[in-house]
């Protein structure tokens, strides 16, 4: 079975082709091919954040030149592609349109089931698939969702999550207040700065049970930016001069890193005490980060197990994750759908999905 | 609320289910303004027919163009990805390889 998946919930547009070989799901040891995964992202200026219009624009221009390159570069026709997946949600409006009209013209022309994909389990399944870990507790963080998840009863259950805006939002909207460039994208370019870092600075640390709050942390790590740096992101000189070095962009960075990261280790390493897990998987934008995963690994380890994490290729929204796990539901019927139903929506949430395909 | 501002848009398309295609694509996703913005895909045979209706000049200009945007990218998809085509560039590529 083959699947063409087509991804682009936010600044990614991203087009894949995935095989489940004959007795995959049955024989364990049987994995999914991975016949094409490319992408294509819209990059803001310095400053600045993505737009819905200026997004959809982006995907709208990018679908075609992508498909005809994903089909050319697999050798796969047509007519071997047994479903055309595209995300359903949860994303950004019109982006998500663009992209979906695109599936539906597709499921047309080539006379191809359509399933529609909730976006956190093709990110879910594809980080399970890749690293092979069996029942993680998975942290899912992005900009745009910060889940803590654990699986039961063939549901993926939200065991806390952000309350206001994701983790990388705010590690994007801190680029965006330090200037720096969103090319390959904000998190990355802080999470460099970060390295050089040597002063960590108080930050509020808001934990509230299972679940975290984001928005204070970039207030109070935006008017830090503001005391200790000029508009040109250079340490202000004081007169006298500081004992202690000054404050640097790079120190804000591994402040607020440090700060927003320890969070996520303490909600996870509670999610895998009460489910009694060992493994988490960490997957989204923001789990490429290595320090993330150095934090993760750490916390893990102390508790005899270990982390799972992936790189750029799958952890950033792909269109591969969205053919595998538009292919799980297929197998199974879950998440076909006609032309006519084949809609987006921007809140869906990752337990809404009945998954069918696991035990 | 009143609608005094109407358009209709005929769409010409090749010969086959192309048209068809294209107003089932889109009329799936809801308008956005769904209070100031009417608006319906229909076709009869090759004939893409679009129309609106809206409270404002403003708002139908603004719906018009996204109806437009999203024509051309179906017509795009059907233009480089239809079976047809992508079969004779598979065979011009095999003559040449």
């Amino acid at each position: 079975m083959i699947a063409l998946g087509l991804e682009g919930s936010a600044n990614k547009l991203g087009i894949g082709l995935i095989q489940h070989p004959p007795g995959y799901g049955r024989d364990p040891t049987i994995r999914a091919k991975i016949l094409s995964n490319i992408r294509h992202t819209f990059v803001s200026p310095p400053g600045t954040g993505f737009l819905p219009k200026d997004t959809a624009l982006h995907h709208r221009e990018w679908a075609v030149k992508l498909i005809k390159q994903a089909l050319k570069e697999s050798g796969v026709s047509w007519r071997d592609v047994d479903c055309i997946c595209y995300t359903r949600g949860p994303g950004m409006g019109a982006p998500l349109q663009s992209v979906a009209v695109v599936a539906r013209m597709l499921s047309m022309l080539w006379n191809k089931p359509l399933v529609g994909v909730n976006h956190c389990v093709g990110h879910i399944e594809m980080g399970r698939e890749i690293t092979g870990a069996e029942n993680p507790i998975v942290l899912y963080v992005s900009g745009g969702n910060t889940q803590v998840i654990a699986y039961a009863e063939q549901r993926y259950r939200i065991f806390g999550e952000a309350l206001d805006i994701a983790v990388g939002n705010c590690l994007d909207r801190f680029a965006r207040t330090l200037n720096i460039s969103n090319d390959p994208a904000p998190g990355y370019n802080i999470e460099q700065l970060a390295k050089q870092g040597k002063t960590l600075l108080d930050l509020p640390y808001a934990v509230k049970g299972m679940d975290c709050s984001f928005s204070g942390i970039l207030a109070s790590i935006d008017s830090l930016a503001r005391e200790h740096l000029n508009p040109n992101g250079t340490p202000k000189n004081t007169d006298p001069p500081p004992s202690d070095p000054p404050i640097t962009p790079s120190d804000l960075c591994f402040s607020l890193q440090e700060t927003l990261f320890s969070m996520l280790v303490e909600t996870t390493e509670r999610a895998m005490s009460h489910v009694n897990s060992s493994q988490v998987l960490i997957v989204g934008g923001v789990g490429c980060n290595l320090r993330l995963q150095e934090m993760m690994g750490i916390m893990a380890r102390d508790r005899g197990g270990s982390v799972y994490g992936t790189d750029e290729r799958f952890c950033i929204d792909n269109g591969i994750m969205i053919a595998h796990a538009g292919l799980c539901g297929f197998s199974v019927g879950e998440g076909v759908v006609q032309v006519e139903e084949a809609g987006v929506t921007q809140r869906f949430r990752t337990d809404e999905v009945w998954v069918r395909w696991r035990d | 609320m009143a609608m005094p501002h109407t358009l209709d848009i005929k769409i010409p398309l090749p010969p086959g289910p192309l048209a068809n295609y294209i107003a089932r694509a889109l009329s799936v996703d809801p308008e956005l303004s769904k209070d100031s913005v009417l608006r319906s895909f229909s076709c009869s045979q090759d004939m893409l027919e679009i129309h609106y209706s809206a409270t404002s000049a403003r708002m139908l200009r603004v719906a018009v163009n996204g109806a437009f945007e999203s024509v051309r990218l179906c017509v795009s998809v059907a233009a480089e990805l239809s079976p047809e085509v992508l079969d004779m560039e598979l065979v011009e590529s095999g003559v040449k390889g």
